[in-house]
């Protein structure tokens, strides 16, 4: 089946800044994308190339077969959503969401305010836009909303109102733009629920853009990492996470951050401060980054084969796990493991513990930032990187 | 605690000290607008209901007269009218022009800044000064513009001459001096909204710029047009410099403004009795002005 | 954001915006020539800038002698600086008093600012040059600068401004043992300093250029105002020398519009601000 948006080499400038190099990407119908990145990585220009706000350099835009590059925004038939909501002030929350169903299917005589109404074939017309519009606010239980102008309403509801907006007119694609960045923390996890409801019952392609990994991670039927104005990593949440092909995804996802050592490959084996910690690795003797996560680094206080030695500062117990501040003496630099709630009874402040990993959580990234793969580890899952 | 203590005496010590503190800090401005203002323009008001004159002990106390004499003195309601003309000329043309400029200049990138100098020149002008200038360039033999109009093969116009056209001069030089201000203020309305709106109208397929304008440019715009608009006609019905120095009412009272009859009647012939009942009716205009555009439009225009 | 294109729409809009500058402009370009042009220049009815014979100098030199132009300037200067200054001294302690603090007759204070703001000082000059005449006030620069110490636009500007800033400021202050008057002069004056600035900028260009008050009490003329000056200028120059005349306006109206363009950025803002405050 074809895809439904095609990315294809996208370049952008300012001035002699580049700010996209190269970017390529292919969406299937119905599927979710989170665009997540650091500030300034280039993801809010991505989606205003691909809503055709702002022009790209070089490249181009497909959208279901059909070439948009050359296109406007309003010819292209997509809908977008924004950090602010962008809602007209003046206008109720009725007249917002009819406003893209009026623009397309009422010419500018039809649209004037009293003298537009008069024909019958206009009245229909209109009568059957507010059918759309009650019927999209009944979808986002905003209903009672509808005669509310923005500044009457919280910032929940302004978003509601923004997504019936762009939802009301069946778009060809959804692009969202850090649509929950304003909302508090409790209203964000509910509102996330919903925005993957609406999108999987409109069936249609969607670019979410957000800088919160976790966001990405819980939303997305696939995740792209930014950074720099490149695409580094694309693959399903589990793969991004489990199996990162770069070291700056790696850090990038997941909170607490992954634990970065630094060692070096001797024969194969990996090797941090004298102690083994994988083995299986090709190529000739370097350096290279080690990463573990958090909740995959075991604390004991017997040696074993592949563990390190750790100093343990404290302790910090939050209800749900247990937070593990150490230090790697070998360096002095501060590491993090996630302990469950019942573990860690046993261990004293200020002793020295032995720190291990499963092969398979043991991440090696070579000096460049590229990940390092044993022969015999494939993985969670498909590690694939999209085109 | 000290809560009960509060609720036992009705005032705590610290609300005495702000209300002495404040009481102290408002004493001097109190004193000034007794001296100043109050008194003063209750002295207007008595005055306005006598016929008094500067110099002269006697005066009588005509009442209501006082006013309704006003209302059928043609030389007054030939001021009010001039005053509406110009009004009537300078506000429209100055809020538009504004707008327009303000528009086209803040689709420029690079020349912003200096267009928007250059159109303020005249608001940092004396006016006296610059309708001095004016005089010369509209003089009817040797006056650039009407050079111009030779060149143009047009006929010359008799502008500050003829009491036909003396007011649309007089418009013409207030325009002048007003429009920078009406940009400035428009600019600054119009870089405050929103861009996302934009990206949203066009999103929903709002394609043309006339569209855009009505659909977020001039709503949007709503608070600052309406200040627009509230500062030029107050300013325009304050009308006095240009016709003090150029015309002096004149020709045949073709330009006489409510300020300028206020002067002669009050400070030239010294009738202060009728001065002030003059006075008193320009404040009127301005109150009813004042009162329109923020109570009727007020409510339309404000969103938050 | 990329450079402009040269589109057609952009030039013409270019040349819409040239247009209405050099509209703007003419006046100032005819000035500048005519008071270069010695009378006959001036009545060839050419529309030539350059004069034939140079009159600069005796242009200028009128412009000058006829009036005492540079006391004139003076005096404009020290009156419109010294109001300002009463202005905010006076204005910004009720301000701040009707801003941040509770206390019976607020409502009634802030009530008459509002009608003030309605009430010009023309209306209310009838009993204001009674009064002065009383006290032989008038034709001095006393007069000129008293009935403008109280200003109530500058109350309105500061109490808007006053209002939004953060009462944790104030709060801070008072623990630390400060007066409220020592709050008003340490705290509030420094924080609005852009109220302070754009206010000043209003008050200098409206009392610079206001010609009814000093019209009505000053007939001497080295206590003019520059408005007054020109008139009186005027009423001094025999015949139509505008020459001259062109001369004493450019002398006239040049310091506000140098003040202007060294401090541009600052009128802007201050307009901006009371655009936005009103």
């Amino acid at each position: 089946m074809t895809p439904a948006l095609v990315l294809r080499n996208l370049v952008k400038f300012f001035g002699a800044q580049s700010i996209l190099h190269d970017i390529s990407l292919e969406a299937a119908q119905g599927e979710l994308i989170a665009l997540v990145g650091p500030s300034g990585c280039g993801k809010s220009t991505l989606l205003r190339i691909i809503a055709g706000l702002e022009r790209a350099d070089k490249g181009s835009v497909v959208l279901d077969d059909v070439d948009v590059t050359d296109l406007r925004a309003a010819d292209r038939d997509m809908a977008m959503v924004f950090q602010s909501y962008a809602l007209y002030p003046h206008l109720t929350a009725r007249q917002n969401i009819a406003l893209p169903l009026a623009m397309r299917r009422l010419n500018s005589f039809e649209r004037m305010p009293l003298i537009g109404g008069l024909t019958p074939a206009t009245r229909e017309k209109r009568a059957a836009i507010m059918r759309d519009v009650e019927r999209t606010a009944n979808a986002l239980r905003i209903t009672e909303l509808l005669d509310r102008k923005p500044a009457q309403m919280s910032g929940g509801q302004r978003q509601r109102v923004a997504l019936g907006r762009a939802v009301v007119r069946r778009p060809k694609a959804f692009l969202m733009d850090e649509p929950l960045s304003n909302l508090d923390a409790a209203l964000r996890v509910h509102t996330r629920a919903e925005i993957v409801a609406l999108h999987r019952e409109a069936g249609v392609v969607t670019i979410y853009v957000t800088h919160d990994q976790e966001e990405a991670l819980g939303m997305a039927d696939r995740v792209a990492v930014m950074m720099g104005g490149r695409i580094l990593q694309i693959a399903s949440p589990e793969a991004i996470y489990h199996n990162p092909d770069h070291i700056d995804v790696a850090s990038f996802i997941g909170s607490p951050k992954i634990n970065l050592l630094p060692g070096h490959v001797s024969d194969g084996t990996v090797i941090h401060a004298g102690r083994p910690l994988k083995a299986g690795l090709g190529g000739s003797d370097r350096k290279v980054t080690i990463g573990i996560r958090p909740e995959h680094l075991h604390l004991t206080t017997d040696v074993t084969q592949h563990s390190i030695a750790v100093e343990l500062n404290r302790l910090e117990f939050l209800g749900s796990e247990v937070i593990a501040h150490l230090t790697d003496p070998s360096d002095g630099s501060g590491l993090i493991a996630r302990l469950q709630p019942g573990e860690g009874h046993t261990f004293r402040d200020h002793t020295t513990l032995q720190a291990s990993a499963s092969t398979q959580h043991v991440l090696v990234f070579e000096s460049d930032g590229g990940r390092a793969r044993a022969d015999d580890n494939h993985g969670r899952g498909m590690a694939h990187h999209a085109a | 605690m000290p809560r009960n203590w509060a609720a036992r005496t009705g005032m705590t010590a610290f609300d005495r000290r702000e209300r002495s503190a404040a009481w102290m800090l408002c004493a001097p401005t109190a004193l000034l607008m007794l001296a100043l203002l109050i008194l003063p323009t209750l002295a207007v008001l008595a005055l306005s209901f006598t016929d008094a004159e500067l110099g002269v002990r006697e005066f009588a106390f005509l009442g209501l007269d006082a006013y309704r004499d006003l209302f059928t003195d043609r030389a007054f309601l030939g001021a009010f009218r001039n005053t509406a003309v110009y009004v009537a000329l300078v506000a429209p043309a100055s809020v538009i022009l504004g707008l327009i400029l303000a528009m086209m200049i803040e689709a420029e990138v690079r020349g912003r800044a200096f267009f928007r100098s250059v159109y303020f020149l005249p608001v940092v002008s004396l006016t006296v000064a610059m309708a001095s200038v004016w005089q010369y360039l509209m003089h009817p033999s040797f006056g650039p513009m009407n050079l111009v109009l030779k060149a143009l093969g047009l006929p010359s116009v008799n502008w500050l001459g003829s009491s036909d056209n003396v007011l649309v001069a007089l418009a013409l030089i207030g325009i002048w001096q007003a429009v920078g201000f009406n940009l400035v203020l428009f600019l600054a309305g119009l870089t405050a909204i929103n861009r996302d709106l934009y990206a949203a109208a066009e999103m929903d397929g709002v394609r043309s710029a006339w569209s855009r304008f009505w659909t977020v440019t001039w709503p949007m715009l709503g608070p600052t047009t309406l200040f627009v608009v509230t500062i030029t006609m107050i300013n325009a019905v304050k009308v006095f410099e240009t016709v003090a120095t150029l015309t002096q009412g004149g020709p045949s009272k073709a330009s006489e403004v409510l300020l300028y009859t206020i002067y002669k009647e009050g400070f030239v012939y010294l009738h202060i009795g009728v001065a002030s009942a003059m006075a008193i009716v320009f404040v009127g205009v301005l109150l009813v002005l004042l009162l329109i555009q923020t109570k009727v439009l007020e409510k339309q225009v404000h969103y938050s | 954001m990329t450079l402009q294109t040269l589109s057609f729409s952009r030039v013409l809009r270019l040349g819409l915006l040239a247009l209405g500058a050099a509209i703007i402009v003419f006046p100032y370009v005819f000035m500048l020539s005519a008071s270069l042009k010695p009378p006959e220049d001036v009545f060839s009815a050419s529309l030539s800038l350059w004069p034939q014979h140079l009159a600069a100098y005796e242009n200028f030199t009128k412009a000058l002698t006829r009036i005492p132009m540079l006391r004139i300037l003076f005096n404009g200067a020290l009156v419109c600086v010294v109001i300002v200054v009463f202005q905010i001294v006076f204005a910004l302690p009720a301000a701040y008093a009707l801003a941040k603090l509770n206390f019976p007759g607020r409502g009634l204070l802030f009530g008459l600012v509002m009608l003030g703001l309605l009430v010009p000082i023309h209306a209310i000059s009838i009993p204001l040059y009674a009064a002065a005449q009383i006290s032989s006030l008038l034709n001095t620069l006393a007069v000129l600068i008293i009935p403008f110490i109280l200003s109530v636009f500058a109350m309105f500007l500061f109490r808007q401004f006053i209002k939004a800033m953060p009462d944790e400021l104030i709060h801070a202050a008072r623990m630390d043992g400060l007066s409220e008057t020592a709050i008003v002069w340490r705290i509030i004056l420094p924080n609005a300093w852009p109220a302070a600035s754009a206010f000043a900028i209003f008050s200098v260009v409206a009392h610079w250029n206001d010609l009814y008050w000093p019209l009505i009490t000053i007939s001497k003329t080295q206590l003019a105002t520059p408005p007054l000056g020109l008139l009186f200028f005027r009423s001094a120059e025999v015949g139509d020398d505008y020459g001259a005349l062109m001369a004493a306006t450019l002398i006239v109206t040049l310091p506000l519009i140098l003040f202007f363009l060294f401090a541009q950025r600052l009128f802007i803002e201050g307009v901006t601000m009371t655009g936005l405050k009103g």
